[in-house]
């Protein structure tokens, strides 16, 4: 190694508070990224891994929609179509009090026709029979792992909720795939035979058709043959498609998601920056010395490059072993939300694949670089000077305030100009997101020169010259004061607007409640996916309910999700009420002859999101999915937040005129004036049989369940939060701590000439309190443009939905408090420790 | 300690033309200052023979380090000539400059700048390995200078293990180690007492004159100038040549031993 590397690595180690803080600052950021990837794709992973041994070794299936296929389809296809290989599936989802909090799949299958699609049905334990699923009535199979941990024996029964009924099957055999890529795909399937499966839906017909076609054009052909042999309304597609039509719907989410994980990047980098500059200063003149005796430019860079480059590699390798474990935990919070809002997942274990970790260090030495690039400027801009004094610098950042507070302007402009262009590109959006919230962390010096030189005056007379030292240091050190004070800024600034935009959310989602929710009492049938109801209500039930004393009329609701050339879409049929209409504010539509055109089944009600999604309009035609080729007009667009992915109602009479499908999914029941809630709801819940399960809710336990779940969809992202935050603070720490560091002879000579330690801690205090200060009124306005973008471009351009920005007056004074909290908390440090120094130390040459 | 030490013979006027490592001709500098021209540097011609010593007198302000910064290649003049060991400086670019310093040049500062993470022996080895390879040549020559200036047990230690003397002697060495053709020393003793900083300026008298070096060192102290061959003084920004016999007495009249007094 030569002189000069060696010089710099013991450089490093003789500081190694600064390089633990360089180090952690690239680790926390790359384990945010490393940990919400590696939630993302092990959810991707376990979604894709199920789904592929499901569909097994089929090509194409044939889909029903809304209304199911019919049985003899299958004969039809064999015969007609000439396709031998096919197989009938029958799915749905089922509860089980033995696995809570769980929802399993249920796969009805021919076990003849199985062997060409899923070939790990064979796969059986000793002594087990396929042919068991046929000749046992209410044979099921599942794997050893989920009758171990639902505690089902073989031989013994099995009990499920499917679509609100309870049914017992017998448990014939466990299935052993033998390799842990197809446990984790079976983890959550249970398997019977297709009458059986129908049995327990309480319905007949097929959910699909599997079909295994050759490459090639005896493929093509056999495949023109099946769709002559179709059904109206079924459709044929690709296996791949529907598997990627529920990928694209956490396409936002995931967005989301690595967005705000990135932030934590961004504030790591922060960190870097500061350190690595620190480290420079620190050397400043040392390398004009270097640079005196013929240390060319290049072998500084080269230098400070290679430190930068190994404390990179350093806190990168840190941060994705931290990821890796950060990501364990945080995978289950992503798997609950995709549960919650989109589909049923599980996930088993994570997926650490090399293309992640090689993302995570790519970010990490990447990130580590960007940060270093002042660092490296600075050290390489070393004059060949004998001596150089720290206010020379200084000056020179001084005089960069005027121009960076321009770019801070031109970055804002450019941000808003980014914002306003009329796209829906989410990648655009954030970009202008991001260059608002840097154009205003770079006023932060020109804010700070202004805001000390009001604040001057007034601690010179309140405090006396303390006071004033205090103030002006903050200008005086403008180099490191302002990244400091930009930094609390914008981790505040993104906790204010995180802040704001969810309790916008909220509190829209709490009045969209409080007018969606007209009914008095809800009916549907337990749900495998918490944000909506699934499952049918048996019609006798459903007029049973019908007729509980106390009840004045109802709502009824059916709604299934099908593919659609919209993507996966929900369509829904609704009986209203006439007292139910409160529940619709639309956003677009003639509100006059709405409601008459909807119930005639003339009209269709589609919402928000699915309007936004696919530029649809009052009066657009939309196509019907699993009708051949049915339209109807769009009556209005209504507000909803129900599901991003977009939601079509039409009337009950145009459901039953396109489907033949009388079920239910939920009702919404209106009591009489003088009925009490609670007291019909008993008289219900005795109506209900003991093979039923429902689930009755009041009004009120309905909307608390809602916002319960809107808290925990919500929890990952206060846990982004929160981190983003940590790592900024940790880099405000860092700030005030070279700053006090390069004040310590200063504060030396300070201290002897009399100044107490309390005095010492008194003014570090105070400057860091300022700075807070400074940052807390600068966050304000950054953080309500941040919360303003989020909401009006963000959530719009992720979700569709239109949401509305409340603001409490409490707001500016968290704002400020955070950064002035944040700031003293930083400071404590810094100012214990020079109050601590003693001056002879302080004083001493380096 | 010498506190009359005007113990050199003037150099011999008569003497054939010698070779010039140092040699500049109307040299011009100044600074802008907020709107204005401030010139430090006017017409300034100046040649140094190989095998001078030569001290730079003037007081603070009056330009000795701006020469010593364009004679090291580290600044620019506005216009004029520079020429160093038979290199124009003006004519380099920024690189080549520096690469001229690490090959010609040798340094003493005010403030030792020695590197604080490397040791003793690294610390001298450095320019060498600068110039070109660390050889057992080149780490014979920098443990036999170490030897010379009585620090050869310190090799191993690191600069902060060191006293300011120490510290000095060990700056003398680096700047010797690689044998430049010139030695530039700013200050030398400004940092030491004045004890320890006449032991300086002894082994720097002489390592200096024992290799046959050539010095320029910019200074205040009148002792160092009376060991000098020539003294220039800087005066209204030209260097003028000054009477080193009437330097050294006055160096010997002025109040404490090394009569290291600020003004000129």
């Amino acid at each position: 190694m030569s002189l000069l590397g060696r010089s710099s690595r013991r450089f490093l180690l003789r500081h190694p508070g600064q390089l633990v803080l360089t180090v952690l600052g690239v680790a926390l950021g790359v384990a945010v990224v490393v940990s919400i990837d590696l939630a993302i794709l092990s959810s991707r992973a376990a979604f894709q891994v199920s789904t592929e041994t499901v569909a097994g070794r089929a090509t194409h299936r044939i889909e029903g929609g809304a209304a199911r296929l019919p049985d003899d389809l299958l004969a039809r296809i064999r015969r007609d179509a000439r396709v031998r290989t096919s197989a009938p599936v029958v799915e749905a989802y089922g509860l089980s009090d033995a696995l809570p909090g769980r929802a399993l799949r249920i796969l009805g299958v021919d076990p003849f026709s199985e062997r060409p699609f899923r070939p790990w049905l064979g796969l059986g334990g000793p002594g087990f029979d396929l042919t068991a699923l046929i000749t046992e009535p209410g044979g099921v199979v599942v794997t050893a792992g989920v009758a171990e941990e639902a505690g089902w024996q073989v031989d013994g029964p099995v009990d499920l909720i499917v679509e609100g009924r309870r049914v017992t099957g017998t448990l014939v055999g466990v299935i052993d795939t033998g390799d842990d890529l197809g446990r984790q795909g079976l983890r959550d399937v249970l398997i019977a035979d297709v009458s059986t499966a129908q049995r327990f839906l309480g319905d007949d017909g097929l959910d699909r058709i599997d079909l295994s076609l050759p490459e090639g054009p005896a493929g093509e052909a056999a495949l023109a043959r099946v769709e002559r042999v179709v059904p109206e309304g079924a459709t044929v597609s690709t296996a791949g498609a529907r598997a990627q039509d529920m990928q694209g719907m956490l396409r936002a989410f995931d967005l989301n998601l690595t967005a705000l994980s990135l932030l934590a990047l961004v504030f790591g980098m922060f960190l870097i920056y500061n350190a690595m500059t620190f480290s420079v200063v620190q050397r400043r003149e040392l390398l004009g010395g270097l640079r005196a005796i013929g240390v060319t430019r290049r072998e500084i860079f080269r230098m400070v490059m290679t430190e930068a480059v190994w404390t990179g590699a350093a806190g990168t390798a840190l941060g994705l072993v931290a990821g890796v474990l950060l990501g364990q935990g945080l995978v289950g919070l992503v798997t609950r939300t995709i549960n919650d809002l989109y589909f049923v997942l599980s996930v088993e274990s994570v997926t650490v694949t090399p293309g992640l970790l090689l993302k995570g260090a790519a970010l990490g030495i990447g990130a580590t670089l960007l940060a270093a690039i002042p660092a490296i400027r600075e050290a390489v801009s070393s004059e060949p000077r004998t001596s150089m004094v720290r206010s020379l610098g200084e000056a020179r950042a001084r005089e960069l305030v005027p121009r960076l507070g321009w770019a801070g302007v031109a970055m804002g402009l450019g941000g808003v100009g980014l914002l306003a262009i009329p796209t829906r590109s989410l990648g655009v959006g954030f970009g202008g997101l991001a260059f608002v919230v840097l154009g205003i962390a770079a006023l932060a010096p020109v804010v700070t020169v202004f805001a000390t030189r009001v604040v001057t005056p007034v601690l010179s007379r309140t405090v006396g010259i303390l006071g004033t030292m205090a103030a002006r240091g903050v200008v005086a050190s403008l180099s490191r004061t302002a990244p400091a004070i930009a930094s609390l800024v914008v981790a505040v600034s993104v906790t204010v607007g995180l802040g704001v935009m969810i309790s916008s959310f909220r509190s829209t989602l709490v009045s969209w409640l409080d007018y969606t929710l007209q009914a008095d009492v809800y009916v549907s049938p337990p749900s495998a996916v918490a944000s909506r109801a699934d499952g049918t209500l048996p019609p006798d039930l459903v007029q049973r309910l019908a007729s509980t004393p106390g009840i004045d009329g109802m709502s009824t609701y059916r709604g299934e999700i099908v593919p659609s050339e919209y993507g996966e879409l929900r369509i829904v049929g609704l009986e209203l009420d006439p007292r139910g209409e409160g529940a619709f504010r639309f956003r677009a539509g003639d509100a006059s002859t709405a409601f008459e055109r909807f119930r005639a089944g003339e009209a269709l009600f589609v919402s928000e999101p699915f309007a936004y999604r696919h530029g649809f309009e009052p009066g657009d035609e939309v196509g019907i999915p699993g009708t051949g080729g049915e339209t109807l007009p769009i009556a209005a667009v209504f507000t909803d937040f129900g599901s991003d992915q977009g939601v079509v109602m039409m009337g009950r009479t145009a459901w039953d005129r396109f489907f033949d499908d009388p079920g239910v999914t939920s009702l919404g029941i209106f009591l009489r004036p003088d009925a009490s809630p609670d007291e019909v709801i008993a008289r219900m819940e005795e109506r209900v049989g003991a093979g039923q399960a429902v689930v009755i809710n009041s009004n009120r336990s309905l909307r608390e369940s809602s916002l319960v779940v809107f808290d925990r969809t919500f929890a990952i992202t206060g846990v982004l939060r929160a981190l983003a935050f940590v790592v900024a603070f940790i880099g405000v720490i860092s700030a005030l701590m070279a700053l006090q560091l390069e004040r310590s002879r200063e504060l030396g000579v300070l201290r002897a000439n009399g100044l107490t330690p309390g005095q010492v801690w008194g003014m570090v205090t105070a400057q860091t309190g300022l700075m807070g200060a400074i940052a807390g009124i600068l966050a304000v306005p950054a953080g309500l443009a941040l919360a303003a973008v989020m909401i009006f471009v963000v959530n719009k351009r992720s979700f569709g939905w239109t949401l509305e920005m409340t603001v409490g007056p409490e707001i500016l004074g968290q704002s400020v408090a955070l950064a002035v909290i944040g700031a003293l908390a930083a400071g404590i440090w810094p100012a214990w420790r020079m109050s601590r120094t003693s001056p002879a130390v302080a004083l001493r040459d380096e | 300690m010498d506190s009359t030490p005007d113990t050199r013979p003037d150099p011999p006027a008569d003497e054939g033309p010698t070779e010039s490592v140092v040699r500049l001709d109307g040299v011009e500098k100044s600074y802008a200052e907020g709107g204005r021209t401030h010139t430090v540097l006017h017409d300034v011609d100046l040649e140094i023979a190989r095998g001078e010593f030569v001290v730079l007198l003037g007081p603070s302000g009056s330009g000795k380090s701006t020469l010593l910064n364009l004679v090291a290649g580290i600044d620019l003049p506005d216009s004029g000539s520079i020429r160093i060991a038979e290199n124009e400086l003006t004519g380099l670019r920024e690189r080549d400059r520096t690469l001229f310093r690490r090959a010609h040049l040798g340094f003493v500062f005010q403030f030792f700048n020695l590197l604080p993470t490397l040791t003793v022996e690294e610390n001298l080895l450095l320019p060498v390995e600068l110039k070109g390879r660390v050889d057992e040549a080149s780490r014979r020559r920098a443990r036999r200078l170490l030897d010379r200036v009585g620090l050869a047990d310190r090799a191993d230690a690191f600069p902060d293990r060191l006293s300011g003397g120490e510290q000095q002697r060990i700056a003398l060495c680096r700047a010797l180690v690689h044998e430049p053709d010139l030695i530039l020393a700013d200050e030398p003793t400004g940092n030491l007492d004045p004890e320890t900083g006449e032991k300086i300026l002894d082994l720097l008298d002489e390592l200096v004159r024992a290799d046959g070096r050539t010095l320029l060192a910019v200074t205040h102290s009148r002792t160092l100038a009376a060991r000098a061959d020539r003294v220039l003084r800087i005066d209204g920004g030209r260097v003028v040549e000054a009477d080193r016999q009437a330097e050294a007495r006055r160096a010997a009249s002025l109040l404490g031993p090394t009569g290291d007094a600020d003004s000129p």
